[in-house]
């Protein structure tokens, strides 16, 4: 198991995050990208997925929400340095992914739940 | 003269005769522990207070205790879970219940006992050979059953695979006496019941630590009775504020017993020093036979699990067990979230991030709740990160 360097965890960390918020995107509705990220068979489909998740924040973008991602791009380097172990990689961005994916939906929820008793 | 109990090196065996070298150092029987145990033989007073002692933990061992719900009362039941119902249940006695050696009367107890660790030797011939231990005994063979040897399946047909071919065993007096003994030795243990009358989710978790020294096994057994408080549902407790938690299989009772260990064990140089890596997990779900299966996990590292205990100190109550898996449309999914948790606890103990990661795929369209995000970086940046 590779032993990764702090500035490499924060890419990773980062990078999960960006994941996280382009899959809920407004409302939940590319979870898919999660699937698609984890069933990444080879290096060369995990880093199309990761473009595609990159893609898909522009379009997140024009229906209001704004996803920085420029994490994703050092992702990409730090994918092709370890490319024998990119499965190492795709772990660690999986569990931030899902982590920040699950406290956005959280979040919300709470907000409309809120918001709802505010009308009551 | 002297009494040896030679180490069998078996898991179950071993901790029996463990358990049986503390009953004795109890009893102020001054006991040397090489490869096996070796005392001077018991005296008439002697054998009285072991069968005392015996028959004294068989309650508060293999009962618990449950509130009557139509007056309210505590009531003692049987852990009827284990292996131990007796078919025959005629007369008086009050462990009639049991089954083997702790079923006997304490009369016929202190005969076993009696011709086991005195000094009164048989004048018959050592003719017989136990099949499980290999040694010549004078006394008669029995079928060995699961009360002393909790995988054996002699006495189950439904157990030997083909019902018309039953497999047949037979055990000497010693390994008999040493197997049913075992039961009341204190092994960290969770008996987990979902639901009431649920025979699926109706199993228990045993815990024996495998250390081939026996002396050794001594030491680390005497440690952990320490930390073990005996509950109706486990004997390693974690408290969530005042709420008592329990684990709820093999890989989660580990990492909950060490955080226990941590916590309870004072002056620690090298966590490395307190945590055996062997262990063997004895599975045993009640249904109308009790199904028993082993599993042996071997930490491979044992150096990772110190550095996160270093920095985390609670790894599984403070962030394991929070967690739970939620649907998408915000049901609480139970079986997912026990399945979580198993695969957190055992990715950490097995070192292995990969097992640990697949606990937050999304699954059945539940995704994984509850996570402090303060514990992760610690965890992730101790497990994955050069210090």
């Amino acid at each position: 198991m590779i032993q990764f360097e702090s500035e490499e965890m924060e890419v990773m960390k980062r990078s999960g995050q960006v994941v996280g918020e382009v899959a809920y995107g407004n409302r939940g509705e590319n979870i898919t990208e999660f699937y698609q990220l984890d069933r990444a068979r080879g290096v060369e489909e995990f880093e199309k997925q990761i473009k595609n998740i990159g893609l898909k924040s522009i379009s997140i973008g024009k229906k209001g929400k704004s996803v920085y991602t420029e994490p994703l791009t050092h992702l990409i380097e730090l994918i092709n340095k370890y490319k024998k172990n990119y499965d190492e990689i795709r772990d660690i961005v999986l569990v931030y992914s899902t982590f920040y994916f699950s406290a956005i939906k959280y979040d919300k929820e709470k907000q409309s739940s809120k918001g709802s008793d505010r009308n009551e | 003269m002297e009494v040896k109990v030679e180490q069998y090196h078996d898991w179950w065996f071993d901790n029996a005769i463990e358990f049986l070298g503390h009953l004795l150092e109890e009893l102020g029987v001054n006991v040397e522990w090489r490869d096996g145990i070796v005392f001077d033989a018991l005296n008439d007073e002697q054998l009285e207070m072991l069968v005392e002692r015996i028959e004294g933990l068989i309650e508060p061992k293999l009962k618990y205790p449950r509130e009557n719900e139509e007056t309210g009362s505590i009531e003692k039941r049987w852990r009827v879970y284990l292996p131990l119902t007796a078919s025959n249940k005629h007369g008086s006695y009050k462990f009639k219940y049991l089954s083997g050696f702790l079923g006997k009367e304490p009369t016929l107890k202190k005969r076993v006992v009696t011709s086991l660790l005195s000094d009164l030797i048989t004048e018959k011939k050592k003719e017989k050979i136990c099949e499980i231990c290999s040694r010549p005994t004078p006394f008669d063979l029995e079928e060995t059953t699961q009360g002393v040897y909790p995988v054996a399946n002699n006495n189950l047909k439904s157990l030997n695979g083909v019902r018309s071919m039953k497999t047949s065993f037979k055990n000497c007096l010693l390994c008999s006496f040493l197997g049913y003994i075992e039961w009341l030795d204190n092994i960290p243990f969770v008996w987990y019941m979902d639901v009431k009358g649920n025979n699926k989710t109706d199993y228990t978790y045993y815990l024996y630590p495998k250390i081939e020294n026996i002396q050794e096994l001594h030491i680390f057994k005497e440690m952990l009775r320490e930390v073990l408080t005996e509950r109706k549902y486990s004997n390693i407790v974690v408290m969530r504020g005042e709420r008592e938690r329990y684990a709820s299989e093999g890989y989660s009772l580990l990492l909950s017993l060490f955080e226990n260990m941590v916590r309870n064990i004072k002056d620690i140089e090298r966590l490395e020093d307190i945590f055996c890596d062997r262990w063997i997990c004895l599975f045993i779900e009640k249904g109308r036979v009790r199904y028993t299966n082993l599993e042996e996990i071997k930490i491979p590292n044992i150096k990772s699990i110190e550095k996160i205990f270093r920095k985390l100190r609670k790894p599984y109550s403070n962030l394991i067990d929070k967690t739970f898996a939620k649907s998408l449309k915000g049901d609480i999914d139970n079986d997912l979230s026990r399945e979580n948790k198993y695969l957190m606890s055992k990715g950490i103990i097995m070192d292995d991030f990969k097992v640990f990661a697949k606990a937050f795929q999304i699954r059945q369209n539940c995704i994984l709740a509850g996570v402090s995000k303060d514990m992760l970086d610690k965890l992730i940046y101790s497990w994955r990160c050069e210090e």
